[in-house]
């Protein structure tokens, strides 16, 4: 059994590690080398899965229909809204820099391909082998999906998003019986908070739900709705969260005991630190 | 079909042929010897005898035309020529003579590149990773792990018949353990 310091980190820092910059993937890997142990949950393979695979897809569909990169970058920033466009974690932009000689659209366009063919295979797989350890948590289906290439480059089937299509096999409901002391707690926390977040509310309303009856959790879709809510229940017990998302986790971790560590969205930022008020 | 070639011959005796030449096939074994139809079984003189639609290997794939064998002979040649500039980059320490060794090894990936469509989806992935990786780098401050990478990726994976998926999933762990970033590509900028 491995020992020694350990650190939860959660999606947004694995995507990040993935597909930010230089820097922000350097201040990140300095951080998580500092701990002797990196975990990770089902729930946030899953997030990863939703958020980039689906993107590379979404990506590889336009290159496909519009057959040219210029042409899909051009569509992103036009037909995306704004907000969307902020949220959307693969820049294609990049290529266009490190082919910059005598490259056409078109070589551009197969490059990118190739590059979103590798990360829809692979992206998740590899994304298990960087992190090294994944605790058991909710035992999240979705997450254990594979991926499949129905035509290269073209269709790929990354199964379903919501909890409420795969209702038999998803474990989610001992999961939350196991922790219902911890649920009890975080409900007690949420409903003393005045001026919650839109998500913090999604998150009090699932567990006044889901401690009052299992029966119909997996129709309120608690991986897509609550998934902040699941991936702190599922690092319990480990002593730092480390994660790019203040506002939900500075909650559950005071809760939870743990110390929090957030990366800012620039690089150049220092990260801070923030230890339990129960501590 | 069991057949058989007969020949008739002056004195009316029938002489069997079991090494199948070139004669009449009597048909009658599969029709009860009932038959008088005899089949010839080879073609006309000047004929192709090789049957006309597509040719398929013994082992299921399609059999190359003369224009994919050329475009795979030169793959191969480009690739022996990758590895021996992957293997002098290992050996060299002056920072000049690296940076034009790894100039000449990415033209050689380049030409690599025109002809990705010979080979496997998975091989052309690799190389445009490959690409991607070295053109983020500064080729004079190369470290000796990444050398070696470099060489392993060649060797280990590109010069292989057929790249598996588990071999690519292997690659990317190369990339990473040498310190590259194999998906800079699709990173945000410096």
């Amino acid at each position: 059994m491995p020992s020694g310091t350990a650190v939860f980190a959660d999606t947004s820092i694995h995507i990040a590690r993935f597909l930010r910059e230089p820097q922000m993937k350097e201040a990140i890997n300095r951080r998580l080398a500092s701990y002797d142990i990196v975990i990770s949950s089902p729930v946030v393979i899953q997030e990863f899965k939703r958020r980039v695979i689906h993107e590379a897809v979404y990506l590889m569909n336009l290159l496909n229909t519009k057959g040219s990169y210029e042409k899909v970058k051009r569509h992103v920033l036009n037909v995306l809204p704004e907000q969307q466009n902020r949220k959307r974690n693969i820049c294609l932009n990049v290529l266009e820099e490190i082919f910059h000689t005598g490259v056409d659209d078109a070589e551009l366009t197969e490059r990118a391909k190739s590059y979103l063919r590798t990360l829809i295979k692979f992206g998740v797989k590899k994304l298990r082998s960087q992190i090294g350890h994944i605790v058991g948590g909710t035992g999240c289906y979705l997450s254990t999906c594979p991926v499949k290439e129905k035509i290269p480059y073209k269709r790929y089937e990354l199964g379903s998003k919501k909890c409420s299509n795969v209702c038999l096999q998803c474990p989610i409901v001992n999961f939350l019986k196991e922790k219902e002391e911890l649920c009890k707690e975080i409900l007690q926390c949420l409903s003393s908070i005045s001026n919650k977040s839109k998500e913090l509310e999604v998150a009090l309303k699932f567990l006044q739900d889901s401690l009052s009856s299992t029966e119909a959790i997996h129709q309120k879709d608690p991986c897509y709705t609550a998934g902040d809510l699941l991936i702190a229940l599922e690092s319990h017990g480990i002593p730092d969260f480390y994660t790019m998302n203040y506002k939900e986790s500075n909650v559950y971790c005071d809760v939870l005991k743990q110390k929090l560590i957030v990366r800012p969205n620039n690089p150049e930022n220092k990260e801070e630190e923030y230890v339990s008020h129960s501590l | 079909m069991d057949s058989y070639c007969s020949i008739l011959n002056d004195s009316s005796e029938v002489i069997v042929n079991p090494r199948k030449s070139p004669g009449f096939i009597n048909n009658a074994a599969s029709q009860e010897a009932r038959s008088s139809v005899y089949d010839l079984p080879y073609n006309k003189t000047g004929r192709d005898a090789r049957p006309i639609q597509k040719k398929i290997a013994k082992n299921g794939f399609e059999e190359k035309t003369d224009s994919q064998i050329a475009a795979l002979e030169e793959v191969n040649r480009f690739l022996r020529k990758a590895s021996m500039a992957a293997a002098q980059l290992i050996e060299e320490d002056n920072p000049i003579e690296q940076a034009n060794l790894a100039f000449e090894f990415k033209d050689y990936l380049q030409v690599l590149w025109r002809h990705k469509n010979v080979r496997e989806n998975n091989w052309g992935d690799l190389l445009n990773i490959t690409q991607a990786v070295l053109a983020q780098v500064e080729f004079e401050l190369l470290s000796k792990s990444q050398k070696e990478c470099i060489k392993t990726i060649v060797d280990g994976y590109l010069r292989k018949p057929a790249i598996a998926d588990i071999d690519m999933e292997k690659s990317l762990e190369v990339f990473s353990n040498a310190g590259f970033d194999p998906w800079c590509g699709i990173s945000g900028k410096f």
